[in-house]
C-alpha cells in the first residue's frame, strides 16, 4: 500500500544540494501549486537544543517553529543534521502548537493533538487529518544560514500554501 | 497522494451542490456539510465565488477543507466530481469539530485511483474460487437455498449475524429491512448481532432496572458537577462529545448553563471527572491538562473487580447518608431496596468493606471514599452534586456483564442522578444507533450461534451482514476454522457448477451432510467475504439516504450524494430482492400462507423503507397503554408514498416495557431533511400538530417498567470464569484490549486511509502496549514484533512500550484484521445471563519474534496515552 506516501521526500533536482550537510532538500511543489520563496530563518549556531525559534513562512500570516532536536533526524539540517521546522498551526482547528522539549513533540493546547517532529510531523495521537506540515530547510555551511525553502503538506486554513491574495 | 505531499485543495464554487450528513463512524454523530461540484469547475477566493461564503484571500480558520476531507467521485453516468466533507459549525453536536476518523471521510469514498478501489462491486458465487455473477443468479441461489431449507428444516436452519446499529453499515432502513426478513419472514432464532453472540442489548441490566441506556443529552456533560467515565476512553472513542461538551465543563467555561439549569445553586467553578480504567488512558491525561490534577480522580482498577468497587462506593454513600432518600422512596421499587443494601454490605462496618475493596480492586480506600464524595456528597450551599454516569465496553465486556452494569447503575439510582439536567446514567456508545425490528422470535439471553457452529450444530446457512465475526467473536479463531472447514463442503458442491436449480440442490445436500453455506453482504473484501460462497455487494453511507441516531438519540437524515460502485445496492434492496424471489416461489406453489410471510417488500425508495418502519414504531406506541401522548399516531400526516404492506399484525406483541427509546414515530425522510444536521431527539411527541423531541429521559419521574418505578438489582462480585481462570494458570500476562482513536471498529475502512496505514507501518498489525518493566523482562523495544499466544490461538502484535499500562497487564488493539487479532485470544466465555462475552480479559504469553519491521522505520512510537 502507501509505503512512501507520507515520508520525507529526498531531493530531486536539488540546486542547493552541494550546500547542504546531510540529506539535501528542495521544496516539494505539487503540480499546480504555487512556488514558494526562500526565507532566512537564522544561523545554525544560534540554535539551542530544545529551544524553538519562531519565524513565518511562506508569508507573514503563517507562523512556524524551527527546533534543534539534539540528534540527527530524518530531514534535519545544520551541522548536526538536527534542525527541523514545522508550521505552528495545528491542522485540526488551527491553534498554535508548542514544543515539548522533554518528549520532543509538538502539542496543541486546544484539543491535545500530538505530533512528532522527528518523524515528519506524524500525528502521534489526536484529531488532525494530516501530519503537521513540514517547512523544508536548506543549510549553507559557508554562511551558516538556514533558509526555509518550501512546505510539505497544506498549512491550516489554506487552499494553496502560496496563494493568499 | 493523500497527505503531507498534498499542498492544495480545490475550492467549492458558489453553486456547488450541498448535502447534509452525519459522520459515518462513532456514536457522537457529528454533523458534516458535503459540497459536490464537477471536476475543473472550482470556485474562487472572493466570498461570493465559493460555497463556503468565506473570504479566502485570508486564512480560512472557520471552514477549512483539509486534504483528507476532499475526494473525487464518479457518478453512475461516468461524470466525475469533487466532494468535500466538512464539519458543520452550526451542528450542536460538534460545533465544527472533527476527529481523525470523521475528518478523513474524504479519503473513504470509493474511487478507482485510491485504496478504496477494492470495494465490492458485483455479486459473486463460488465456482473454483469466487466468480462474478449476475444479481439474478446470486438472488436465485440464496433465495432458493433459503426456501428449500425453510421448507425442509425450518426457520432455525437459517442463521444470521448482522449489524444492529446506525451509522455506516446500519441505519433504521438497514435494521428494519434485515430485521423484517429474518425475524418476521424467516422467523429464525439463530441470530446474533455484529459483536456478540446474542441479539439482546449490551446493558440488559440497565434496561431491566427501567433505565434505557441512552437517557441523556450531550448538554448534560456541560451541566454536571461530576462526570464519571467507567471503562471508556472518550478522548479517543467519543471524541467530540468529550471536546465539545465535557472539556468545556472541566475548564470552567459552562457556568452559565449550570446556573440556568439550577438557579440558586452555586456550581463548582470547574466540573470534576472520575475515570475508572485499568489503563491510564489519554482521556486521563487530557482531563488533567484541562481541569488540573485536583479535579480528576483516576481509579486504576484491577480488571474484573468493578462490582466490588461500585458496591464499596455505594457503602460509603450510605454511611454518610449522601443517598437521595426521597428519590428512592418515590421512584424506586421498595422491595428491591433491602437486598441492594445487603449486597453493598450495609450490615457490615464500612471500614471493613473498604479494606476488602482496596485489596480486591487495587484502588486505595482514600480514592474510593473520594469517588463517593464527588458523586454524592453535598457541596457548599448544601446542594447535591449533579453527577453524570457514563460507561462503555470496559464495563460491558468485563466478566459478568449483567452484574457489572447493575452495580454501576444502582449507584445512579441510589444518588437520584436521573432525569435532571447534568445527570443520567448512559453508555457512551461505539457506533451510532438506529434500531427498529420486529420482535426477535427467541428468548433471552438469545442463542450462542457461534458456539453451536463450532460444535458442528446450529444453522445450515449463515448469512453475515455488515460485520466480521472472524474479528469480533469470542474465540474468533474457531469461527474462521468453522467457515473454512464446514464451508469447504459447500465450495466443493458449487465447484460442480450447473444450473442455479442444480446448484441449490447440491448446496442443500452438502449442508445436510454437515456443510455450512456462507452468504456475505458487505462493502469490502473482509475475511468473511473471502470465505463466503455468495457475496452481495452493498451500498453504504453517502450512497443512499439513511437515518441514524447518536448517543443523545439525535435523529438525522444522512443524504445520498454519490452512487455506489458497480452494481452494489442498499441492503434493504438486497433483502427485498431475496424476499420477493421467495414470495414468488411460494405464490407459484400456491402456498399463500408462506407467500404472505414474505410479502411487504415492495419498497420503491429509502424513504419508503423508513416509513414502513416508522409506522411500526407508531403502532407499537399506540397499542401501549403507558404512552399517553401517542394516542393519535395520525395526528400528523407523513409525507411520501406509502410503503408495502407490512406483516405487523402477525408479529408477536411487543415486549417493550413502556416505551421504545429508539422509537421513530411521526418521522419521515422529508421532514428530517428539513431539520438538517441538528435533527430531532427521539422519541418524538406531537401536540397541536407540532412535533417535539425528547431531550433527556425520566424528567417526569417515570421509568421504563410497567409501574413506572426503577428498581435496584443487587450485584455480587463474580469469580473469574473457569475458562479465563484456566488461561490464568498457564499464561503470565493479563491481556486487556480495546480501541484506538485513529482506527474505526474492525479497521475495515481505516486501513484504506493512507494516514492510518502510514501511521502503522502499512501492516494491518495491532499494537500491544507493554509496561517498561515487562518490556525489559522480555527484551523488547517499541516496534518489535511479538508473538502472543494461549490455548485458543497464536497471533502477533507490534510492541508499544508505555507506563500507561500496569506491569503484567498489556493492552492490545481489539478487532483488527489479519495479523493481530486480539479476539483470537479471548475465551469463549459469556455471561450466562446475557450471552455477553468477556472480551476484555484473557491471559496469554508474549515472546519477541523479530525486531522492528523496516516499514516502521518512519513510524513514531512516542507515548499514545500522554500529552508530555
Ligand atoms: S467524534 Fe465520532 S462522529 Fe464525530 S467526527 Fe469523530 S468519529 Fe465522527
Ligand atoms: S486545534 Fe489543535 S488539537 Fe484541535
Amino acid at each position: 500500500m502507501a509505503v512512501s506516501r507520507l515520508r520525507f521526500l529526498s531531493a530531486s533536482g536539488a540546486a542547493t544540494a552541494s550546500l547542504v550537510a546531510g540529506a539535501a532538500q528542495t521544496p516539494t511543489i505539487a503540480e499546480g501549486a504555487t512556488a514558494l520563496p526562500r526565507v532566512a530563518v537564522g544561523k545554525a549556531k544560534a540554535f539551542q537544543v530544545g529551544k524553538p525559534v519562531a519565524f513565518h513562512y511562506p508569508d507573514a500570516q503563517a507562523p512556524a517553529l524551527a527546533v534543534k532536536i539534539g540528534h540527527k533526524v530524518d530531514g534535519g539540517v545544520g551541522p548536526e543534521g538536527d534542525i527541523v521546522a514545522y508550521s505552528q498551526l495545528c491542522v485540526h482547528r488551527g491553534c498554535p502548537v508548542s514544543y515539548n522539549a522533554g518528549a520532543r513533540t509538538f502539542v496543541c493546547p486546544c484539543h491535545y493533538s500530538v505530533y512528532d517532529p522527528e518523524r515528519s510531523g506524524q500525528l502521534v495521537i489526536g484529531h488532525a487529518t494530516t501530519n503537521l506540515p513540514r517547512i523544508t530547510l536548506a543549510y549553507d555551511p559557508g554562511s551558516d544560514e538556514i533558509r526555509a525553502t518550501g512546505v510539505q503538506g497544506l498549512i491550516f486554513g489554506r487552499f494553496d500554501n502560496g496563494k493568499l491574495s | 497522494m493523500a497527505d503531507t505531499t498534498k499542498v492544495s485543495v480545490p475550492i467549492p464554487p458558489a453553486d456547488a451542490q450541498k448535502f447534509h450528513t452525519g459522520c459515518k463512524y462513532c456514536i457522537v454523530g457529528c454533523g458534516y456539510n458535503v459540497y459536490k461540484w464537477p471536476l475543473g469547475k472550482d470556485g474562487g477566493r472572493a466570498a461570493n465565488r465559493n460555497a463556503l461564503g468565506a473570504d479566502l484571500t485570508k486564512p480560512n480558520t472557520q471552514s477549512w477543507i483539509s486534504p483528507s476531507m476532499h475526494g473525487v467521485v464518479k457518478d453512475a453516468d461516468g461524470s466525475s466530481y469533487n466532494v468535500a466533507i466538512v464539519p458543520d459549525n452550526d451542528c450542536v453536536v460538534n460545533s465544527g469539530l472533527h476527529s481523525v476518523r470523521g475528518g478523513t471521510m474524504g479519503l473513504s469514498v470509493y474511487r478507482e485511483d485510491a485504496p478504496t478501489r477494492d470495494r465490492l462491486k458485483h455479486p459473486t458465487i463460488v465456482h473454483h474460487g469466487s466468480q462474478e455473477a449476475t444479481w439474478d443468479d446470486a438472488v436465485a441461489l440464496v433465495g432458493g437455498v433459503t426456501k428449500a431449507l425453510l421448507d425442509k428444516h425450518g426457520p432455525d436452519s437459517i442463521g444470521v449475524k448482522f449489524a444492529d446499529h446506525g451509522g455506516q453499515g446500519g441505519g433504521y432502513e438497514f435494521t428494519w429491512a434485515t430485521g423484517k426478513f429474518f425475524y418476521a419472514s424467516v422467523r429464525t432464532t439463530m441470530a446474533t448481532v455484529h459483536n456478540r453472540p446474542t441479539v439482546f442489548g449490551e446493558p440488559m441490566a440497565s434496561r431491566d432496572m427501567g433505565i434505557p441506556e441512552l437517557n441523556i443529552a450531550y448538554e448534560d456533560a456541560e451541566i454536571a458537577d461530576t462526570i464519571v467515565i467507567f471503562g471508556a476512553n472518550p478522548y479517543a472513542d467519543q471524541t467530540n462529545y468529550f471536546f465539545n461538551h465535557m472539556i468545556p465543563n472541566l475548564q470552567g467555561s459552562t457556568a452559565d448553563k449550570k446556573r440556568a439549569a439550577y438557579p440558586g445553586k452555586t456550581p463548582l467553578a470547574q466540573g470534576r471527572m472520575i475515570v475508572v480504567d485499568p489503563r491510564r488512558t489519554i482521556t486521563v491525561a487530557a482531563a488533567r491538562t484541562a481541569a488540573g490534577n485536583e479535579n480528576v480522580l483516576f481509579l486504576q482498577v484491577t480488571p474484573g473487580t468493578d462490582v466490588t468497587l461500585w458496591n464499596a462506593v455505594a457503602r460509603v454513600v450510605l454511611e454518610h447518608h449522601w443517598d437521595d432518600a426521597s428519590f428512592v422512596r418515590d421512584h424506586v421499587e421498595e422491595s428491591s431496596v433491602g437486598s441492594y443494601h445487603d449486597s453493598v454490605g450495609l450490615n457490615r462496618a464500612a471500614g471493613s468493606v473498604l479494606a476488602d475493596a482496596e485489596r480486591v480492586t487495587g484502588v486505595p480506600r482514600a480514592d474510593i471514599v473520594r469517588a463517593a464524595e464527588w458523586i454524592a456528597k453535598p457541596m457548599s450551599g448544601g446542594h447535591k452534586p449533579a453527577t453524570l454516569f457514563h460507561y462503555e465496553k470496559g464495563a460491558i465486556w468485563s466478566i459478568q456483564n449483567y452484574d457489572v452494569i447493575a452495580s454501576y447503575v444502582n449507584l445512579a439510582v441510589l444518588t437520584g442522578n436521573l432525569g435532571k439536567p447534568g445527570t443520567g446514567c448512559a453508555r457512551l456508545g461505539g457506533h451510532q444507533e438506529g434500531y427498529v425490528r420486529p420482535d426477535y422470535p427467541g428468548k433471552r439471553p438469545g442463542v450462542y450461534v457461534e458456539k453451536l457452529l463450532a460444535e458442528g450444530k446450529g444453522p445450515m446457512l449463515w448469512w453475515v451482514l455488515a460485520c466480521n465475526p472472524i474479528q469480533t467473536a469470542p474465540a474468533a479463531r474457531t469461527v474462521l476454522d468453522v467457515i473454512q472447514q464446514r464451508g469447504k463442503k459447500v465450495s466443493d458442491a458449487l465447484d460442480q457448477g450447473g444450473s442455479i436449480d442444480d446448484r441449490v440442490k447440491r448446496v442443500v445436500a452438502s449442508v445436510e451432510d454437515g456443510g455450512l453455506f456462507v452468504v456475505a453482504e458487505d462493502i469490502y473484501p473482509t475475511q468473511v467475504v473471502q470465505h463466503a460462497h455468495v457475496v452481495f455487494p452493498a451500498a453504504t453511507q453517502f450512497e443512499l439516504n439513511m437515518t441514524s441516531i447518536n448517543g443523545e438519540r439525535r435523529m438525522r437524515l444522512y443524504q445520498k450524494f454519490m452512487d455506489p460502485p458497480g452494481t452494489a445496492k442498499p441492503d434493504w434492496q438486497i433483502m427485498a430482492l431475496v424476499a420477493n424471489f421467495i414470495r414468488d416461489a411460494y405464490v407459484r406453489e400456491g402456498n399463500h400462507e408462506m407467500a404472505e410471510r414474505f410479502a411487504g417488500y415492495d419498497w420503491k425508495s429509502d424513504a419508503d423503507v423508513f416509513l414502513d418502519a416508522s409506522r411500526v414504531s407508531a403502532q407499537a406506541r399506540s397499542t401501549n397503554p403507558a404512552t399517553e401522548q401517542a394516542k393519535a399516531p395520525n395526528a400528523i400526516t407523513t409525507t411520501g408514498p406509502a410503503g408495502g404492506t407490512s406483516p405487523v399484525s402477525s408479529l408477536p406483541p411487543t415486549s417493550k416495557p413502556t416505551f421504545d427509546p429508539e422509537d421513530i414515530s411521526f418521522l419521515d425522510h422529508e421532514y428530517l431533511r428539513g431539520l438538517g444536521n441538528n435533527g430531532i431527539q427521539v422519541p418524538v411527541n406531537v401536540s397541536n400538530g407540532k412535533r417535539s423531541g425528547t431531550v433527556r429521559f425520566f424528567t417526569d419521574g417515570k421509568f421504563n417498567r410497567p409501574n413506572g418505578k426503577a428498581t435496584f438489582i443487587p450485584a455480587h462480585q463474580p469469580e473469574l470464569p473457569a475458562e479465563i481462570a484456566a488461561q490464568k494458570r498457564k499464561y503470565k500476562y493479563l491481556i486487556n484490549n480495546g480501541r484506538f482513536n485513529m482506527m474505526w471498529q474492525t479497521g475495515y475502512e481505516s486501513w484504506r486511509k493512507p494516514i492510518v496505514a502510514d501511521r502503522w507501518g502499512d501492516r494491518e498489525d495491532t499494537f500491544l502496549e507493554l509496561n517498561p518493566s515487562d518490556a525489559k523482562t522480555l527484551g523488547v523495544q517499541s516496534g518489535d514484533v511479538l508473538r502472543v499466544h494461549n490455548d485458543y490461538a497464536s497471533t502477533q502484535a507490534i510492541a508499544y512500550v508505555t507506563d500507561a499500562v500496569k506491569p503484567g497487564q498489556p493492552f492490545m488493539l481489539f478487532a483488527q484484521p489479519k495479523k493481530g487479532t486480539a479476539g483470537f485470544l479471548v475465551t469463549p466465555h459469556v455471561d450466562p445471563k446475557t450471552n455477553i462475552p468477556s472480551y476484555k480479559l484473557t491471559y496469554a504469553n508474549i515472546e519477541r519474534v523479530a525486531g522492528k519491521p523496516s516499514s516502521f522505520a518512519h513510524v513514531t512510537f512516542k507515548d499514545l496515552e500522554n500529552l508530555g
